[in-house]
């Protein structure tokens, strides 16, 4: 099993709590956005998950200045108040491990029998066909037991975007007109997520253990992504409601509480007299 | 403020040799550059298609003597009071003349993989060893010292300490792991130049419940690899730990890096076990000198 506690007393089933982990994806927006998330509620840690697929890094407390805790390169997050669990990984994974972790992944969220599980992640704005160049950058996917539940209410009330699927053979294409069942019988949609990281492996994973996942992507280049990563969360926040738009006293934040590691993301300062 | 590009993608057919489609792109600029991203690979999915990574785990070796202690012992492991595990060559080099200059006794290995052309010396003198050393004091055999001065890939990382913490009896244990990095590398709001390098930093476990002998490492610098692996494994398997990392701006090994260490022997429960040698100063003078004439093409 990969979930380490903190203490004996931290409760290793979640009945009826929501998880939300990020992917590695482009950009690192699934884990900003999670950053933003543990910090705006001010989430306990209470455990890890520790395997010999994720690369180890450690550091001080990102999310507060005011004591010390180490922290590790995949951790848990806990809200009792919110009912959520939120995971945060903060290194990529070891080349050639990455189904072993999805697989591992799946089975820790089976047996903590969490009700519903969201990733964060994102993908390639170079790859969006046409109609994805405006409007609304955030998509979702969902399992089966994830659409049944929550299909609905996604689409029709708030009014979110299932990422348009692609014809897959040869390659990824743009969409074709009419949808692939009615041309040629060789070509299948297929959802396509490029520097999405696990999110397509977790979605098949999912789907397999009847787990009730739902896919959050935003389109993205990389660069300075903290405003795709506060997009995100926000978009995430019209549905989860959990925090309240302009709280903070910031509303160019939407309510949300930078954490204070997000400092020097681009380096320190450096001397201006090199540069005359 | 980061300035963001406007890119453009195109798809181009690329020759001589085979032909087929890259993604490039062509900046406001008009430059053409490649599309790539600091957190995938696009080779990723491909890569997992193909046969597991061969990343050879690591394996550890004891010495007959000490073989014969552990299976001896009631729950197979080496009995130590203290372990320091001391990675890169800053790190080493202090171990080696504050520490190791008493008695010394080699009593195991750690390999973390050979290449056929790769040259294994028992001294650690190659750049291409790959092979840890495990030290005990003859007089005070609770005091064990693991020397990494070759660089252990992240990707081991895993295997080298489950290899080492499931020989060693590390409950009540005092366990450090001393490393170095560049100052380049951290982060702070005071310009690189005006730095007091070399300086040290520590992190420690939850259950680790002294006080370092350095300031705690602050937001937002990380440490990885070995040295951060050994740490994890103690956090999350509840063991005392503690890590001290110096900050350097000499690119070659130096006599003042190596002294930044100093305090750490002046820390419960090192200070009681391990006397500062008289002839510490020569003793590293020694070590520099060996370990810069590797650093010159020509000599």
């Amino acid at each position: 099993m990969m979930f380490y506690p903190r203490s004996n007393e931290t409760a290793c089933k979640w009945k009826d709590y929501t998880v939300i982990l990020p992917a590695v994806s482009v950009g690192n927006v699934g884990q900003l956005a999670v950053d933003l998330i543990v910090s705006s509620l001010s989430m306990e840690s209470v455990g890890y998950l520790y395997d010999d697929s994720i690369l180890p890094v450690i550091g001080n407390d990102p999310y507060t200045q005011d004591k010390y805790a180490l922290s590790t390169a995949c951790e848990v997050y806990q809200s009792t108040e919110h009912k959520l669990v939120v995971v945060q990984q903060r290194s990529p994974l070891v080349k050639g491990k990455r189904n072993q972790f999805v697989t591992k992944l799946a089975k820790w969220l089976k047996v903590s029998e969490f009700s519903q599980v969201v990733l964060l992640t994102s993908t390639f704005s170079h790859e969006r066909l046409d109609v994805q160049m405006i409007g609304c950058q955030e998509r979702f996917l969902a399992t089966k037991l994830m659409e049944e539940k929550l299909g609905k209410k996604l689409r029709e009330e708030l009014k979110w975007k299932e990422l348009e699927k692609r014809p897959s053979f040869p390659a990824p294409a743009p969409l074709m007109e009419q949808a692939p069942s009615s041309q040629n019988s060789t070509l299948q949609a297929t959802s396509y997520l490029p520097g999405g990281g696990i999110a397509k492996s977790l979605l098949e994973e999912c789907e397999k253990m009847d787990i009730p996942l739902l896919v959050v992507s935003t389109f993205c280049s990389e660069g300075d992504n903290v405003p795709d990563a506060l997009r995100l969360a926000s978009h995430l926040n019209t549905w989860l409601h959990l925090v309240k738009p302009g709280s903070a006293g910031d509303t160019s934040q939407g309510g949300w509480v930078t954490p204070s590691s997000w400092q020097h993301l681009f380096g320190s300062t450096f001397d201006q007299m090199l540069y005359q | 403020m980061k300035e963001t590009r406007k890119f453009i993608k195109i798809r181009c057919l690329v020759l001589p040799t085979i032909p087929c489609f890259v993604d490039i792109m062509a900046t406001f600029f008009g430059e053409i550059l490649p599309v790539t991203s600091r957190a995938v690979d696009e080779d990723d999915d491909e890569e997992e298609n193909a046969l597991e990574t061969a990343i050879s785990p690591a394996v550890l070796r004891w010495s007959p003597q000490v073989r014969s202690e552990i299976e001896s012992s009631p729950n197979q492991c080496l009995h130590c009071s203290i372990l320091i595990i001391a990675v890169g060559q800053a790190a080493t080099g202090f171990t080696q003349c504050y520490v190791l200059s008493q008695q010394s006794e080699k009593i195991g290995a750690i390999c973390t993989g050979l290449d056929d052309k790769d040259t294994s010396t028992l001294s650690q003198d190659a750049h291409s060893d790959k092979t840890c050393y495990i030290y005990r004091l003859v007089h005070k055999p609770e005091v064990v010292v693991v020397q990494c001065k070759t660089e252990v890939q992240a990707a081991q990382a895993f295997s080298w300490t489950q290899q080492l913490f499931s020989s060693i009896n590390i409950n009540h244990t005092y366990i450090a792991v001393l490393t170095c990095g560049s100052v380049t590398d951290f982060k702070c709001d005071v310009m690189v130049s005006d730095l007091p390098a070399p300086f040290l930093r520590a992190l420690k476990t939850s259950s680790f419940h002294g006080q370092p002998i350095a300031p705690y490492l602050e937001q937002p610098n990380t440490i990885s690899g070995l040295p951060a692996q050994l740490l994890t494994h103690c956090q999350v398997e509840r063991i005392a730990a503690v890590l001290y990392t110096c900050y350097t701006d000499s690119i070659h090994l130096d006599m003042n890096t190596m002294k930044t260490f100093r305090p750490v022997l002046q820390v419960t429960p090192l200070k009681n076990v391990i006397q500062i040698p008289v002839n510490a100063d020569k003793l590293m003078a020694e070590f520099v000198d060996r370990n810069l004439r590797d650093n010159f093409l020509y000599t």
